[in-house]
């Protein structure tokens, strides 16, 4: 009898999270000041994030200890279990087997609360007794309420006024965790009042909701501000992903020829891939397929560039992948692949040759999410659509060469049924973003 | 009639849900999203209605790169310390 389940007791929990920067052949470039252009130091940001996390971001240390605090919250859903899909292989009439290692299992639903229970433990430990952020649709917002109240500390989230009005149950779940919302701009800052005075009307922005949300950290010695993807010790947080999957496929007997995931800011797929670099530094045969949007190929046809990290241009310069500082991809159905920026460490990993991107179409990727939701039981985010949608690639690639896949279930979808309707409904269309369009962006990266 | 779109419905990828045009048009101080035209490109001729309703220095505007994103921090923090500054003198 095909093993289903591959779960792992509490005392198999990793009780560290690896580092991959040390690994990387020709390491990871530094983030650059924007005014001087040299390397920027964590002490510019001290005033808003705890030293214990910016230590991380910088930390050339191969392991770093998970705390004992943090690892008996992480225990309530983890280690979360790998999963054999065995009627997804069947559907297919694969003979590759196609395991996942399901983070849909988190209290709230993804593998965002990897990083938020790190990330507010840290910040207690260090006297914070707040933390701001800001969200959209709430998945964000969500682990961190969860993840600042098992530590005791408040948490406000700056939440979109148009989104605070249109995810009702996102908004639910924070209340519920303890959370303080409300709908950006508010009347909490200054920034939020000059707004609401000049534009009483105003559906607010993802940009005046981190604004409010860092006006509110920068104001208060009681407060510092988390985010959730693209930063160093985000991805070394999300590495217990892979560490577990890592002891789960040697309980299985198996080894992954392919290991798949989604990429957005780079933070699940990472989470699962990195703890398997040294293996493959060490001459294993294993593929790194990050699999992005059609309509957002930041991997697949963008380039390395020392580029500007957001629109504004005003971010440490980072070493990522990017379609240029001013691409802004077409809009899909993914929540969570939104950076046109990757994360240095993915970029570095693709630049290593380490990953293979490619791209899928956001209609296969919706119908890949409803084949396996009516074979494996469980609905996917739209952006874990796109892991599936690379797992079924590979698994149908070379029906007489079958290989072991093992794919990063980041979420589950329960919240973005919407999505669902708008899919069957035909309101989704593929998109292909026109080369010209992407070679015209690249025409304005900053020159170095 | 710049209201001809405002009920179309689009994606944002920045929020992680669907809005209606009305919302892409209008978010910045009341002048367009600077993502409009890559994510109604392919929904209506967008070039066409930018060019239609707006001046060239509300253009400017519209699609001079905007604040922020995620990883601006350093730059957000600096204007928000010299708000806090500014309200409490």
């Amino acid at each position: 009898m095909t093993t289903k389940k591959i779960v792992l007791r509490d005392d198999q929990m990793p009780t560290q999270w690896y580092n991959v920067g040390p690994d990387i052949p020709n390491g990871l470039l530094p983030a650059l000041d924007p005014e001087t252009k040299e390397p920027m130091g964590p002490d510019k940001l001290g005033v808003i994030f705890p030293m214990s996390l910016l230590e991380q971001e910088m930390s050339d240390e191969r392991f770093i200890d998970i705390p004992e605090e943090v690892q008996d919250v992480l225990k309530i859903w983890r280690p979360s279990p790998m999963v054999r899909a065995t009627s997804l292989e069947k559907a297919l009439g694969t003979k590759s087997k196609i395991y996942f290692k399901n983070e849909g299992v988190s209290p709230v639903g993804s593998h965002k609360a990897n990083s938020a229970v790190p990330q507010a433990y840290y910040n207690a430990k260090e006297g914070i007794k707040r933390l701001a952020t800001e969200t959209g649709a709430g998945q964000w917002g969500s682990a961190l309420s969860f993840a600042t109240q098992k530590f005791g500390i408040e948490c406000k989230v700056y939440m979109v006024r148009v989104s605070f009005d249109q995810k009702p149950y996102r908004k639910s779940m924070m209340h519920t965790f303890g959370a303080e919302i409300v709908s950006s701009p508010s009347e909490d800052t200054v920034i939020g009042r000059q707004i609401r005075e000049q534009y009483p009307d105003t559906p607010g922005s993802l940009g005046i909701a981190i604004s409010e949300a860092i006006e509110d950290a920068a104001g208060r010695d009681d407060t510092n501000y988390a985010l959730g993807s693209v930063l160093n010790h985000v991805i070394l947080h999300q590495s217990i992903i892979g560490l577990e999957a890592k002891k789960q496929m040697e309980i299985a007997g198996d080894y992954p020829d392919v290991i798949i995931g989604c990429c957005g800011g780079g933070s699940n797929f990472a989470g699962l891939a990195v703890p398997y670099v040294p293996d493959y530094l060490d001459g294993k045969k294993i593929r790194f397929v990050g699999v992005e949007p059609a309509s957002c190929p930041t991997l697949t046809r963008g380039k390395l560039a020392y580029d500007f990290g957001d629109v504004a241009q005003s971010t440490p310069l980072l070493n990522m992948y990017t379609l240029g500082h001013d691409f802004i991809p077409p809009g899909i159905h993914a929540g969570g692949l939104r950076y046109h920026g990757m994360a240095p460490i993915v970029s570095a990993m693709v630049r290593e040759n380490i990953i293979d991107p490619i791209k899928v179409q956001q209609l296969e990727c919706f119908e890949a999410g409803v084949l396996f939701a009516r074979t494996e039981g469980i609905i996917p985010a739209p952006e874990t659509c796109h892991a599936i949608r690379g797992a079924i690639i590979e698994a149908t690639r070379e029906l007489d060469k079958p290989q072991t896949i093992l794919f990063n279930f980041s979420g589950h979808g329960l919240i973005d049924m919407a999505s669902y309707d708008k899919y069957f409904s035909g309101d989704l269309h593929n998109y292909d973003y026109p080369e010209e369009a992407i070679a015209a962006s690249m025409k304005k990266l900053p020159k170095i | 009639m710049i209201t001809q779109h405002d009920d179309k419905e689009g994606y944002c990828k920045m929020l992680g849900h669907f809005l209606t045009f009305n919302y892409c048009r209008s978010v910045s101080n009341n002048l367009p999203c600077n993502k409009v035209l890559d994510c109604w490109f392919q929904h209506f001729a967008i070039q066409e209605f930018i060019d239609k309703n707006y001046t060239v220095e509300e253009q400017e505007l519209i699609f001079t790169p905007q604040k922020p994103k995620i990883q601006s921090l350093s730059d957000i923090l600096k204007q928000a310390q010299k708000r806090l500054q500014e309200s409490k003198s």
